[in-house]
């Protein structure tokens, strides 16, 4: 399903991921564990297509994803990935339903069918009667599900996660690392970056990243 | 979720923020239409007293011209009278407010010497600041035999009720309110009574002619001179009184103009304002920016979104700014131009006309700065 063919990115002289190769099938679920400034979530975001590598390539489903213009990655990304990260990233301005709404405003659904969607997902996550609810209004870990949510929302094939449970106390992150193990358990396929051995530990396979290159 | 979402929802949770891009574009609305507001009572109150200064075009012979200043008859070539109708004919004749025909003559009454002026009904309306004890003139106005004084021709001729001119005995029906013009040295007889006292019938000196257009933008006194020019004989012109006329002119324009640069000074200070402002909120939404550009929206969508929320503040900018605009002329416009502030209606689509244009100019930049930005770059600045 992700296939990286000797990826390597440098900033100047700096090579921050070196010659990565790696093979991700499909409903697998693999963290990649590393410390801080190792290179993940460099790593991350080049899988994801929102980075490209200095040499070599990045096939999603059969598909060179830099091979693609700007446009259509976009387009591809949205279809295939969904994002959780760290710092949850969710819009300030928006409600939680409204957050959710938006991957699946992006592919084009109509907005009753958003909100159906949106709620269903929410609801799964256990935020059912904190729909309206702004971000600020809700816990870090409530902030966390509903990222995850949003992450679902297009029902993609690859859940890309990075440091997921870096910003929650021991106990909700577990709780998050939970959901996210139950979406591969429901076949979909899971990339997580972390420092965390604990967190690795969910995984299916677990991947080490040693001065900068996957081992 | 639909692209006004992200826009409307942004701007009613962050109400401040809203408020602030809002004010830019009021501030350079309300003072466009303040001061345009403003700008036309003055106009108005201007071409209203201006008016009064009386005419602004003379006609007279072109031979012999009769001095108006020195008084001095001699020689002045006539005019026939009945040109008053080719003046009347003119293609913009509704901007003639009077035609006043004049013959002048001057008399011995007693030991002094009197210029004497034969006016038409017409006077009054060309002469509106002729005052009799404060009040204009109503029945007072001179008929056949009878006399109307300038205020120091009464005082040389001391108190009486009559005076005999060529041997004719005309009545005084009243003595004006000073002028300060040569008006306060005349006297004032019926054009007919003169005419027939002098054998000169159906003849004026001159012609006086009064327009409402002394401060028009669309025509002026030159061009009402030169209609009246092609309607005369070969032996008339007309003149324009351009000293008066032109330096009313000028200093209205001047005004205008200074008005003009003030609103186009704050009108670019409010865009400048709002483009700050926007650029201020792309930073402040770099992360939600990032975040949907990961998500796959793509850059034209990011690009319509700043273009659009800067079109939105614009009209609500303009709308407020029209109101807000009326307000301030409407309390502080009596006091500048000293007179009643009408608010100007036709200047709401032209202020939210203004205000979209400066919304959307003030967006550019950080429309394209925000579709623009590396989703890498703006996520990771947390």
């Amino acid at each position: 399903m992700i296939e990286l063919r000797n990826v390597t990115k440098k900033y100047g002289d700096m090579e921050v991921v070196k010659t990565a190769n790696l093979c991700v099938e499909k409903g697998d679920f693999v963290s990649v564990l590393g410390p801080s400034g190792s290179g993940k979530t460099t790593l991350l975001n080049i899988i994801a297509g929102l980075l490209s590598p200095t040499r070599g390539e990045v096939i999603v489903d059969g598909v060179s994803l830099y091979g693609l213009s700007l446009r259509k990655r976009a387009v591809f990304r949205r279809k295939k990935f969904g994002f959780i990260f760290q710092t949850f990233n969710l819009i300030p301005y928006l409600t939680t339903v409204e957050n959710v709404e938006v991957p699946l405003y992006l592919a084009g659904i109509y907005k009753k069918k958003q909100k159906m969607i949106a709620s269903e997902l929410l609801e799964k996550v256990g935020l059912k009667d904190k729909l309206n609810r702004l971000p600020s209004q809700l816990s870090v870990g409530e902030q966390q599900r509903v990222a995850i949510a949003r992450a679902l929302a297009n029902n993609p094939q690859v859940i890309l996660a990075d440091e997921p449970t870096g910003n929650l106390d021991s106990k909700t992150g577990k709780e998050v690392i939970t959901y996210i193990r139950r979406l591969n358990e429901d076949g979909g396929t899971v990339l997580l970056v972390t420092h965390d051995r604990e967190m690795a530990s969910f995984a299916r396979r677990e991947i080490k990243i040693v001065d900068r290159r996957l081992l | 979720m639909k692209l006004m979402d992200f826009i409307t929802k942004e701007m009613i949770r962050r109400k401040r923020g809203a408020v602030a891009g809002v004010l830019c574009v009021l501030l350079g609305i309300s003072i466009f239409v303040a001061t345009q507001t403003t700008n036309k009572a003055l106009y108005d109150k201007t071409k209203e007293q201006l008016l009064r200064f009386g005419a602004n075009i003379i006609v007279q012979s072109k031979g012999e011209p009769f001095d108006i200043y020195s008084g001095s008859v001699g020689s002045a070539a006539l005019l026939p009278e009945i040109y008053t109708q080719e003046i009347q004919s003119i293609e913009h004749s509704k901007m003639l407010i009077a035609i006043s025909p004049k013959l002048y003559e001057r008399f011995k009454v007693g030991t002094q010497s009197l210029l004497v002026v034969g006016i038409t009904p017409d006077e009054r309306k060309a002469k509106p600041w002729w005052l009799i004890n404060n009040d204009p003139i109503v029945n007072q106005f001179p008929e056949n035999k009878e006399v109307l004084l300038g205020q120091y021709a009464a005082r040389r001729l001391g108190s009486s009720s009559h005076i005999e001119l060529n041997g004719e005995r005309f009545a005084i029906t009243a003595v004006l309110d000073e002028t300060g013009s040569p008006d306060d040295f005349m006297a004032f007889v019926p054009l007919k009574s003169l005419q027939s006292l002098t054998h000169k019938q159906g003849m004026v000196n001159l012609f006086e002619v009064s327009t409402s257009c002394i401060a028009c933008k669309t025509m002026n006194v030159n061009e009402i001179a030169k209609e009246i020019d092609k309607m005369l004989h070969g032996d008339a012109q007309a003149l324009p009184m351009k000293q008066i006329a032109e330096a009313q002119m000028a200093t209205l324009t001047k005004v205008e103009q200074f008005t003009r640069i003030i609103y186009i000074v704050v009108l670019c200070l409010g865009a400048f304002l709002l483009m700050n402002h926007m650029s201020s909120s792309v930073a402040n939404q770099k992360r939600d920016i990032g975040m949907l550009l990961a998500m796959g929206m793509e850059s034209p969508k990011i690009h319509r979104i700043f273009i659009l929320k800067g079109v939105i503040l614009g009209l609500i900018g303009g709308f407020a700014g029209y109101f807000v605009g009326t307000g301030i002329s409407m309390v502080l416009g009596p006091q500048i131009a000293e007179t009643k502030v009408a608010p100007i209606v036709y200047l709401l689509p032209y202020s939210i006309g203004i205000a979209l244009v400066i919304g959307a100019i003030s967006s550019i930049l950080p429309a394209r700065k925000a579709a623009t930005l590396d989703p890498i770059e703006a996520l990771r600045e947390v």
